[in-house]
């Protein structure tokens, strides 16, 4: 009676759009959020694929329930930040149709290496506290897998840098005439002329092969290695997908008191698969997506 | 919305070309990865709850003011061998966004220092146990969330509770012992690093 009874709740819970908070929610009368709640992120895998029932108990991959579509549409549906007005129901709408359609349905796997935790940190750089973001993807080891890091943002690395676009848009492409360089007869004088380059700080990325891309992870680790930066602390994470095919969505995590909570899509986008790579260098390297930085 | 917008404003103006910023990745390559047999899964998860009621008992008398000084070093000690080395607590409130980190034994000394006359500890029926992950040491890692309601009393007042979200790691290990120059194998189980964040409920 006890199972049904949350069950129904629970269900009412899932199919409810509104995300409206319950006040004055009690102990006991709290169960139903913590029932509802997206507790890990394992579970918004899981409920994303179908694959445990509404208490959280893992289906066996025999059970006709799981992976099944039309639960899989109920958990989706209540997966999405529902209090987020930027993601129309048009759009979920889509979303959902494309990744449940019962010919080709699209699944989430957690062992892949296209899909990246954003962790907004806290460090100590030059005495003071900073924020920072680290990038973290999977990768296998032996028979296992872990969390390695992919990429750093961090803003006086970027401003060391000002002179490199990250995105390799016109402004690279167009190397303006006033640029600097060696010229190809450097070699007969020496290269006398490098001491002259070396001063030039502010362009030397100029003096740099085509394929010089700066490396702010290897920034990162040798200001770590040699004391400059210390670690403090994560103020912040969330998750970026780009495992659907033309879609990319962000995973965040809501605390609120109420039936739609945890764990949530709270971005969700159409991206061409062309235009993935991009997006990607967009999230890691525009300002835009980073706490705000004050020297 | 506004990072919608931005990235769609951003994106119109792009043009791509090889040779970006230095980015470790891959194109959606997946791993194969040995998985638990779900019975023995089954029999882990509940040692592994097993483990966490025993620290949570513990806390309940680590806590409370009328356990004796040296009985409660004890409990912290049989505390201790529930978790593997170096591990670590962090706890979060809503009203602070700092997320205090403590060294296991460091946390319970604290408690101890809290001396309330009276702790109780209720566990909400409802916990999640993740899957098994392997590591690559060959090791298997797993989450259990569990919701807990404190309340600390002096002079029969309550004067201190909250509900708190825990997330617990839990490893687990195959290893052999020996019986009677048999070679028995059996899973050990032991608790990890802790989240503990306060919950709006």
């Amino acid at each position: 009676m006890k199972t049904n009874s949350k069950f129904l709740v629970v269900v009412l819970a899932l199919f409810s759009t509104s995300g409206v908070a319950a006040q004055g929610v009690t102990y006991d009368e709290g169960n139903e959020f913590i029932l509802a709640e997206t507790k890990q992120v394992n579970q918004f895998f899981r409920r994303f694929n179908g694959e445990e029932d509404y208490e959280g108990k893992r289906f066996s991959t025999n059970d006709p329930r799981y992976q099944q579509a039309d639960m899989r549409r109920m958990y989706i549906s209540n997966l999405f930040d529902n209090l987020d007005a930027g993601m129309v129901d048009s759009l979920k709408g889509s979303f959902i149709y494309t990744v449940t359609r019962e010919k080709d349905p699209k699944f989430l796997n957690h062992r892949r290496n296209d899909w990246y935790a954003q962790l907004d940190v806290i460090i100590k750089y030059e005495k003071k506290e900073r924020p920072c973001t680290l990038f973290l993807k999977m990768e296998r080891e032996n028979m296992g897998t872990k969390w390695v890091l992919a990429n750093v943002y961090f803003k006086p690395f970027i401003t060391l840098f000002k002179g490199v676009d990250f995105f390799g848009g016109a402004a690279q492409a167009s190397v303006d005439e006033s640029s600097p360089y060696l010229h190809p007869k450097s070699h007969e004088i020496n290269f006398i002329n490098l001491k002259k380059a070396f001063t030039r700080l502010d362009e030397i990325e100029k003096y740099a092969a085509n394929e010089y891309n700066p490396d702010f992870l290897t920034l990162f680790i040798y200001e770590l290695k040699r004391g400059n930066a210390e670690f403090l602390e994560v103020k912040n994470l969330k998750f970026h997908f780009f495992q659907i095919d033309n879609w990319y969505f962000e995973v965040s995590k809501v605390n609120r008191k109420s039936t739609n909570s945890g764990w949530l899509i709270t971005e969700l986008m159409r991206v061409a698969e062309k235009d993935k790579e991009i997006l990607r260098k967009y999230i890691f390297f525009h300002e835009n997506n980073h706490l705000p930085y004050s020297p | 919305m506004a990072y919608r917008i931005l990235f769609c404003l951003f994106i119109c103006g792009l043009i791509i070309v090889d040779g970006m910023p230095g980015i470790a990745q891959g194109a959606g390559e997946y791993f194969e990865e040995e998985t638990m047999d779900p019975d023995q899964k089954i029999k882990v998860d509940s040692m592994a709850m097993e483990k966490i009621r025993d620290l949570s008992k513990y806390i309940g008398i680590i806590g409370n003011k009328s356990t004796p000084f040296s009985e409660a070093n004890r409990v912290v000690a049989r505390a201790l061998e529930l978790f593997a080395d170096g591990s670590v607590i962090g706890v979060s409130t809503l009203d602070k966004k700092e997320v205090k980190q403590y060294e296991i034994k460091t946390y319970f000394e604290r408690l101890m220092a809290l001396s309330y006359d009276k702790v109780k500890i209720e566990w909400f029926d409802i916990q999640y146990i993740s899957d098994l992950e392997q590591t690559p040491d060959g090791k298997y890692v797993g989450v259990v969330t569990i919701y807990q309601k404190f309340e600390g009393s002096q002079n029969d007042a309550l004067v201190y509770k909250d509900v708190t979200k825990k997330d617990i790691t839990i490893y687990v290990e195959r290893k052999m012992m020996q019986v009677e120059g048999m070679d028995i194998d059996f899973w050990d189980v032991l608790l990890g690093d802790i989240v503990v964040s306060e919950t709006m409920l």
